[in-house]
């Protein structure tokens, strides 16, 4: 399978979707070095391990049976994470845009969608995201520059009113996003020059981080951090406020749109992802078998789990942090130190 | 999946081919000939029973023996005149001192009585057929199991005209004609290297088409040259129609939306394609030549690009890429917007909307695809029409019916200018069948929009393009060079640079000998040029 090293770049789409209707980010330090502890962790993994995904070296690492078991965890990980980004989307659009569409019928064609994508395959996934991603950054920032003159750069001080506690609380969500990095468990034996994976992931990195610091310090700037945080999607918000005269308006329909296919490729990826796990779990030859069962658990699952944005909300801020975490981090870190206790290791030692 | 489906509807129970429906495969058949011209002759007349237009004709060859002979050929497929005058005079009039041993007739008279550019021995009735059938004058000779054949093809044959499909202003003027003879001589003309490399192929049990590989040895990727060679002799039908038989039969999926193989009828546009790296395959009777691998880029591209200055081309390929944009969205925006997000429109625009729009019957939906589908049943009607009147097709469709419906008040002129706008922008896509895929996708986005405003239409726009993604020409990413990311390819797509800059071939398809030019061979103003030396 050819798949190009360009891979990585779905990370900064999968990242940034989530971001956008956040901005009650305080920093963005922590949850880069926790991001950067994934990544680093993975990539060891990947390097013991060439060539296997973290199903198949959780076998070696953990023995048949515990490993098919932390397969199958990982598959409703990614499952369970896919359904809460429907949810988030479709949430958003009742609010925004589609008042009175019902649900069901949105959840449908996305996950419709995202299936067809998976079934396509992660090549055509990786460039899908690599076709976007120039347009994204160009509506952002025309979003961005159209806002200057709005903004009241005081509304940023005083910095760290209240000490150091609320900033470190405050980045436990935004860990989780970065924490995503970790899809690459999965992607990594795809990828066609996995030796390149680790520098550009510090670049993409490093890219996310700014976009996201630019992205806060923007919003807070315009609507100051009181309102910010009553805002429910702070940044559609600002792009709503973004114009020029009078013929450059409502830029946010432009600013929906393109978050939009940012879901849509996030969505597919990680349909990918469940499939491919629950296929290599399963030992199925072909992934794409998996696809149509899916479709059945998905648009009920997310229609059922929640039914309004507040419940939402409360579950992101309270007990997705914990699940993420220990998926993201806790579980990679915990195969690599039994791997290098149990000294296994598949690829030569660099 | 949905092959099967397809097969299943056509009746076969089983999408493999059932074994009551394969082809009859026949095997290679062989009936040497005999050294007995009567029965040679029998056996002809029993080959070309009711075969009116084959020939026979009786000679005696006057060496120092007299040899009986006898020419066979289909009458109108040969050129008579040079039929007559080399081979009928060159046979007849032989003076008779040359003697020729029983052994060696055939070898003798091949070699210094026809005077014939292009001839043919075989001692095998049917290959004889298969050559006289194409065109070869068969000289059957009485005590030699071999016979010649004399390749004098002629016959009516269309002659080099302009482009029709493809004019253009500045670039050469002549097309492709039916022949591929004269299409392969119109490139080689353009091409003089011994790299280029012409392999033929015979496709087609009845039709015995020629289908010709054309592709520079050393430049074009050998891998992708092999893998045509494959997909080509994979072929096996009855009847070869023209040259979309061969594109439907080795594209790289079997229902593509896109065109997957790009067609020129243009020579000079065909060898530039060679000169890139690319494989053309000329089919023979079909005045297009086909083209792989292509992108979706190579949609955008016309010939008269590279004839025009850089700039202005530059210009026109956005502006190509606006009309693909119009052409897509354009009708699924204004009902979206009209129908879901009218506060997206400035104050003055949505007053001038709402008041056209007053007392409409109906929604804008149904009003853009009823003036849609109008607009295509003209353009369908238009291409079968003859040419005179057609153009009462044009005056009753586009003024009497646009103009009284509006007046009428069961359209809005709203719905008109969409679609019109809408028809000149897809115009103004130098690719026909890409435009037919697009009108394709429009459709279905107008629905999408219908359904679900903007979203539908992002909904839409993300499934074109998983499905863009997914498609390959010949193993090249369609998207290229957009994604995957190649840069280095960008100066011939949206932009396309002077030709000093155009220093490297296309890298997508891994075309060899990567440089094209010497570095720096810009234009500069002469004291330059002489300080610089």
């Amino acid at each position: 399978m050819f798949i190009a090293s360009t891979a990585v770049l779905i990370v900064p789409v999968i990242t940034t979707t989530e971001a956008k209707q956040s901005a009650w980010i305080v920093t963005f330090t922590f949850p880069v070095i926790f991001g950067y502890m994934v990544l680093w962790t993975v990539y060891k993994l990947g390097n013991r391990f060439p060539g296997l995904s973290i199903v198949q070296y959780s076998e070696i690492i953990l023995g048949t049976f515990v490993g098919k078991t932390l397969g199958v965890l990982i598959a409703l990980f990614w499952l369970f994470m896919n359904i809460l980004v429907i949810e988030e989307y479709t949430d958003f659009l009742r609010i925004t845009t589609l008042p009175l569409t019902p649900t069901s019928v949105l959840t449908t064609i996305i996950v419709l969608l995202s299936l067809y994508g998976a079934r396509q395959g992660l090549e055509v996934i990786a460039r899908s995201a690599q076709f976007t991603l120039p347009l994204f950054l160009l509506i952002f920032f025309v979003g961005l520059i159209l806002t200057i003159p709005r903004l009241n750069l005081g509304w940023l001080l005083p910095v760290f009113e209240d000490g150091v506690i609320p900033v470190i609380r405050g980045s436990v969500v935004p860990s989780t996003w970065y924490g995503q990095v970790v899809v690459l468990v999965m992607l990594l034996p795809l990828v066609n020059k996995p030796v390149e994976t680790k520098r550009k992931g510090v670049i993409v990195f490093a890219a996310v981080a700014l976009f996201l610091t630019i992205d806060i310090v923007f919003v807070i700037a315009t609507f100051g951090p009181e309102l910010t945080s009553k805002l429910m999607f702070p940044l559609w918000s600002m792009f709503k406020y973004a114009g020029y005269r009078d013929f450059i308006q409502r830029l946010e329909v432009l600013g929906v749109f393109i978050w939009f296919t940012g879901i849509i490729i996030k969505t597919t990826t990680l349909d990918y992802l469940i499939c491919q796990t629950t296929a290599q779990v399963l030992g199925l030859k072909d992934y794409r078998s998996v696809l149509y069962v899916l479709a059945f658990i998905q648009i009920p699952g997310s229609l059922i789990f929640f039914t309004n944005s507040i419940a939402l909300k409360e579950f992101l801020g309270t007990y997705w942090p914990p699940i993420a975490i220990l998926f993201e981090l806790g579980i990679p870190i915990f195969l690599l130190i039994i791997a290098v206790i149990r000294k296994k290791r598949t690829g030569a030692v660099k | 999946m949905i092959k099967k489906l397809l097969y299943r509807a056509l009746g076969f129970p089983k999408w493999q081919g059932p074994k009551g429906n394969t082809p009859p495969q026949r095997p290679k058949e062989t009936h040497p000939l005999s050294a007995n011209i009567d029965r040679n002759k029998q056996d002809l007349q029993q080959v070309f029973d009711h075969c009116a237009d084959i020939v026979y004709r009786d000679i005696r060859i006057n060496v120092n023996k007299p040899i009986k002979a006898f020419l066979v050929y289909a009458e109108h497929l040969i050129d008579s005149k040079v039929g007559n005058e080399s081979i009928l005079r060159a046979l007849m009039s032989v003076s008779p001192e040359i003697s020729i041993a029983n052994a060696e007739i055939a070898e003798v008279i091949n070699e210094r009585l026809l005077t014939v550019m292009e001839t043919k021995t075989t001692s095998d009735l049917l290959d004889l057929v298969n050559q006289v059938l194409k065109g070869g004058v068969a000289l059957v000779l009485e005590g030699s199991s071999t016979a010649i054949i004399c390749m004098v093809e002629g016959g009516p044959e269309r002659a080099i005209t302009e482009p029709t499909v493809e004019p253009g202003v500045r670039g050469p003027r002549d097309a492709f004609v039916e022949d591929y003879k004269t299409n392969l001589a119109l490139i080689r003309r353009r091409l003089c290297s011994s790299r280029l490399k012409v392999e033929i192929f015979e496709l087609g049990e009845i039709t015995k088409t020629e289908v010709a590989i054309v592709y520079l040895k050393g430049i074009a990727n050998d891998k992708i040259v092999e893998e045509v060679r494959k997909r080509i002799s994979r072929i096996k039908i009855d009847v070869v129609q023209g040259g979309n038989v061969v594109e439907e039969l080795i594209q790289d999926e079997p229902f593509s939306l896109f065109p997957l193989v790009q067609w020129t009828e243009r020579p000079d546009k065909a060898a530039s394609f060679l000169a890139e790296g690319r494989v053309d395959i000329i089919v023979n009777h079909s005045p297009l030549a086909l083209i792989v691998p292509i992108t979706f880029v190579t949609m955008l591209q016309a010939a008269e690009d590279y004839y025009n200055e850089a700039a202005f081309t530059t210009f026109i390929r956005l502006l190509r890429v606006a009309a693909v944009n119009i052409t897509l969205l354009l009708p699924a925006i204004v009902v979206a917007v009209v129908s879901f997000h009218q506060e997206l429109l400035p104050d003055k625009l949505f007053n001038t909307i709402a008041t056209v729009r007053q007392g409409l019957p109906f929604p804008i939906f149904l009003e853009i695809l009823f003036v849609e589908l109008t607009f295509e049943l003209l353009r369908e009607a238009g291409i079968r029409l003859p040419r005179a009147i057609g153009q009462a097709i044009s005056i009753v469709g586009g003024l009497v019916i646009g103009q009284a419906a509006v007046d009428a008040g069961f359209i809005g002129p709203l719905a008109v200018v969409t679609v019109s706008l809408t028809a000149i922008a897809s115009f103004a896509i130098p690719n026909y069948s890409a435009g037919t895929a697009l009108r394709i996708l429009r459709l279905f986005l107008i629905v999408m929009s219908a359904l679900l405003g903007g979203i539908g239409i992002g909904l839409g726009l993300m499934f074109i393009l998983y499905y863009l993604n997914g498609l390959r020409s010949f193993g090249v990413p369609y998207l290229a060079p957009l994604a995957p990311w190649v840069p280095g390819d960008w100066k011939d797509t949206f932009v396309r640079v002077p030709w000093w800059a155009m220093l490297t071939r296309p890298r997508l398809w891994g075309a060899k000998e990567p440089v094209r030019q010497d570095l720096d061979q810009g234009a500069r103003k002469p004291d330059e040029g002489e300080s610089q030396q």
